[in-house]
Parts: structure tokens; C-alpha cells; sequence
């Protein structure tokens, strides 16, 4: 009897699942249907990934607010000194983070799969080059270290941000050497990183 | 001595400000009146020298804002940065109160979002309306997500305004041989933009000056020499109207009612690209009244 309930359970959340996370399934846009994701992340692993995101955004908003946020009418010092001290506040909370720690495993690989399925489309070429034109390379990267001021930021295009989950502003996807990194915004710091996606 | 009084007048003529006959615009005073600099922040001589163009071109069209079309800064965001790329050179357009509104491009921190001089409300999108029935839509095409996309058409389909005017870093349309058009950007873009009715659309990126056909009854241009230049980077394809690649340059440009004027003029002060546009749903309806239906 138990046993019936639990499969009886088990297949009920199994057809849920797309139902529950139905806001990371990309709502087409409605004057632009080329914009749809063709491949969905496991749910799962993006259960676990914005578990992980919201704890640092969290961390994030907590530091940020003691500092002292920036206004929309900041001044060049005001800005960089922010820029600073945020990361710098961060990297102290976050002693110890290692590349893994958001990406675990289970997210890289989803992540790994859907952006190669994306570049591995018919129009995956143009894609795969616009990234490599624009993304910088032979960058140092590690966890929580800032993002080198001197280099661009590479542009992401929208088929592959389609297939990501969606991040709260504090974060941003960007493509950096063959890595995928998760950014600060704000501050400016590599919260983890994929390597090897591209 | 006679030589000497001659030369120094021919110095005073050169530097002297724009004249009226220099303008290809109307420059009516209850026109909107803005300028366009792109792929800017560089901090060399050229940039400065289009800034002393567009400050002495102020002197006889007084532009109220200038639009910042990305890589505003180039190579770091220090305080010395934004003031040696950007606040010394346009000084005197800021101290005249000038407004620049810029857009993020590729070389740029979204932290320039809280910068007061860029006029972004801390947000990497955003909308204003200098005037009745003018609207600017300011995007980063360096991160098209979801959120941008549907904000843009959120806004868009909210706003009223005959002049709907959408600035950022990529070209959707470009015949650059380094770069080219952003394909992707325009499979996202363009459909809310012939959906929504916008009618102008302004972008850098490009090194160069070039004004495309339009496309789809939406007018096209790219201006991203106001401090980089790329030469001869202009390939040719049947998108160009006009182009520009041997000089730096920006744009004047004036709206009044259904018309709008450009002066594209170089880092020497030469106009090299000049002409009159009647908004797009305009034209169609004044085509369509006429029973010219072509």
C-alpha cells in the first residue's frame, strides 16, 4: 500500500515538474517566435542552480545595503569605491568558494549540453562566431577574483540567454576564454565559472 | 606682416564657430535637437577633436542632448578614466547643460548605469521623452534576455509617441567587414520593432559612419567613430545609402513634427552626409491618402 502511494507520488511531481518551473521555460516572446528555447535544462539541476544563486544574491543585497548602495546620480568615485568595497566584502564572505559551488556538477553538465546543442544548430555557426569575435581570451580566471577592467565583456546572444535560466540583475552570464562565468554586476567578480563549454 | 594678419584671420575663420550656412538642418528653435557620438571613450586626440566639432556646432544649432551609442570608456572605469574619455572633453556641452543619455556597449561596466552623467537611471534599459511624441528607448545588446525583450515590447506597445526611437551598441544592419549585422539581435529585435512601429534606429559598434536603406520602413544608422575609426571597413552591399570610413565624425540631428533632419559631419568639419527623412507611418499614410499605393 505505501509502496503504491509513494510510486502514485513519484509520478504525480514526475509530470508536475514542467509545470512547477514553467517560468524557466522561455514564454515566447510574442512578436519574436524565433526566440524559444530549443532544449530544456533538467529541472532539477535548475532547482539546484537558483537555490545556489538566490543564497548568493542574498549575501549580495545584505553587503550591498551595509555599504551603502549606489544611486543613479553617483559620481566616478562613488562608483569605483562601491565597486570595490563590495567585492571586497564579498570575497571575505566567501572565503573559501571554489569553482563548483554554484555550477555543482549536475549544473555544468545540463548547462554544458544545452549551449553545444544551441551551437551545434544550423545556425549554431554564426552564433558560435559572434561569441568567439567578441569574448575575451587568455584571461586568468578563478573565483572571486574582479573581472580584468582593461577587457570587453562579451556580448551573449539571445539564443544561447534563452536556454539559461533567467538571473537576477546582481548576475550575469558571460563568456570569458572557452568558460562560462556567472559575473557581479555590481562588484564586478567571478562568483563561479564552466569551463570547456565553447 | 600682411602675410602674418592673413594667416591669423584664416586661423579665426577655421576655429570660429559653425555658421549658418555650414548647417543643412533647419534648426528650428520648438525642434527636438540632439546630437549622436559613438564608440567614443577613448581619451586620444581624435575624440577630442569631434568634441571641439560638436561644441562649435553647438554654438549655431544648440542641441539639448547627445546620445551615446556604447564603449563609452575604453580599457578601465577609474574616476581618471570617465574624466580624462569622457567629462574633459565634453565639458563644455556638460556645463551647458547638455544631457547625454548613453547606451552599454561592449567595452562598457553596467556600473555606468549609476553614473549621473549618462542620464541611465541606474538601469541598463530605459526610456525617456524629451518632448511630446518623441520617445527614446535606450537597450544593451551586449545581454538581449528575456526580461530586456519583453520589457522593450511592454514598452513600446505602452507608448503613444509618433517618434519611436531605439538606441544600442549592435547593429542589426551593418555592411562592416570586421563586424557586420548582429543576425541574432535582429530575429529578436526587428519583429517588435515593425510590430510596434518604431521608426528610427540608432547603433555603433562599427568604426565607421553609415547611413542603410531602410529596411522595412524603418530608418538605419550606425555611427561609431566619434573616437575609434576603422578605415575602409565599409563592404559593399546594397544596405548602404551612404558611408563613411575615412574620418571620425558625429551627427547632428533635428526632429520637428514628421520630419527629421541629419548633418553627419567629420572630425575636419565637413558635412559628408546630410538629408531630410519623413516619419515612416507618415509617409505611408500620406502615400495611401494620395491613393499612391506603391
Amino acid at each position: 500500500m505505501l509502496r503504491t502511494v509513494l510510486i502514485r507520488f513519484a509520478l504525480i511531481t514526475a509530470l508536475l515538474a514542467p509545470v512547477v518551473y514553467a517560468e524557466d521555460v522561455v514564454k515566447p516572446n510574442s512578436a519574436s517566435p524565433a526566440l524559444r528555447a530549443r532544449v530544456i535544462i533538467d529541472p532539477r539541476a535548475v532547482e539546484q542552480f537558483k537555490d545556489r544563486v538566490d543564497r548568493y544574491v542574498d549575501l549580495h543585497k545584505q553587503l550591498h545595503t551595509k555599504i551603502g548602495k549606489l544611486r543613479d546620480d553617483s559620481t566616478p568615485e562613488q562608483i569605483a569605491d562601491r565597486k570595490r568595497k563590495l567585492a571586497e566584502a564579498l570575497r571575505a564572505a566567501r572565503h573559501g568558494a571554489r569553482q563548483g559551488d554554484i555550477f555543482t556538477a549536475a549544473v555544468r553538465e545540463e548547462f554544458v549540453r544545452v549551449i553545444r546543442f544551441e551551437l551545434d544548430t544550423p545556425g549554431g555557426a554564426s552564433i558560435r562566431r559572434a561569441i568567439v569575435e567578441e569574448k575575451p581570451s587568455k584571461v586568468p580566471l578563478a573565483v572571486n577574483a574582479s573581472y580584468p577592467e582593461d577587457k570587453p565583456l562579451s556580448t551573449m546572444p539571445p539564443m544561447v540567454l534563452v536556454h539559461l535560466p533567467q538571473l537576477p540583475e546582481q548576475l550575469e552570464y558571460r563568456f570569458v576564454n572557452r568558460s562560462l562565468v556567472l559575473r557581479d554586476t555590481v562588484a564586478g567578480i567571478v562568483i563561479d565559472f564552466v569551463p570547456g563549454v565553447l | 606682416m600682411r602675410r602674418c594678419v592673413l594667416y591669423l584671420l584664416s586661423l579665426l575663420l577655421l576655429v570660429g564657430p559653425a555658421t549658418a550656412q555650414e548647417l543643412k538642418v533647419p534648426n528650428r528653435s520648438d525642434s527636438l535637437r540632439f546630437a549622436i557620438i559613438g564608440d567614443s571613450g577613448t581619451g586620444d586626440r581624435p575624440q577630442y577633436q569631434v568634441a571641439e566639432q560638436l561644441i562649435r556646432h553647438r554654438q549655431a544649432f544648440p542641441f539639448e542632448m547627445v546620445l551615446m551609442m556604447g564603449d563609452n570608456l575604453y580599457g578601465g572605469e577609474s574616476a581618471r578614466a570617465y574624466e580624462s574619455k569622457f567629462a574633459r572633453p565634453y565639458k563644455p556641452l556638460l556645463d551647458a547643460g547638455v544631457k547625454f543619455y548613453a547606451a552599454l556597449g561592449n567595452h562598457d561596466d553596467p556600473n555606468q548605469r549609476f553614473y549621473k552623467n549618462f542620464n541611465m537611471n541606474g538601469e541598463r534599459l530605459y526610456t525617456f521623452k524629451p518632448k511630446p511624441d518623441i520617445r527614446f528607448f535606450a537597450l544593451d545588446s551586449n545581454y538581449m534576455d528575456r526580461d530586456q525583450l519583453a520589457w522593450l515590447e511592454k514598452e513600446l506597445q505602452k507608448s503613444q509617441s509618433d517618434w519611436k526611437i531605439v538606441f544600442f551598441h549592435h547593429p542589426i544592419y551593418s555592411s562592416g567587414k570586421r563586424h557586420g549585422a548582429d543576425v541574432e539581435l535582429r530575429e529578436s529585435l526587428e519583429p517588435l520593432f515593425v510590430k510596434y512601429g518604431v521608426s528610427l534606429v540608432l547603433a555603433g559598434h562599427e568604426h565607421f559612419y553609415e547611413r542603410l536603406k531602410p529596411q522595412k520602413g524603418i530608418y538605419y544608422f550606425i555611427s561609431g567613430g566619434a573616437a575609434k575609426l576603422r578605415r575602409s571597413n565599409i563592404g559593399r552591399t546594397d544596405l548602404t545609402a551612404k558611408g563613411f570610413d575615412e574620418d571620425n565624425h558625429f551627427m547632428l540631428v533635428e526632429i520637428n513634427k514628421d520630419q527629421m533632419y541629419f548633418q553627419t559631419i567629420s572630425r575636419a568639419g565637413t558635412t559628408v552626409d546630410w538629408g531630410a527623412m519623413t516619419r515612416p507611418a507618415a509617409a505611408q499614410k500620406a502615400m495611401t491618402a494620395t491613393g499612391n499605393g506603391k
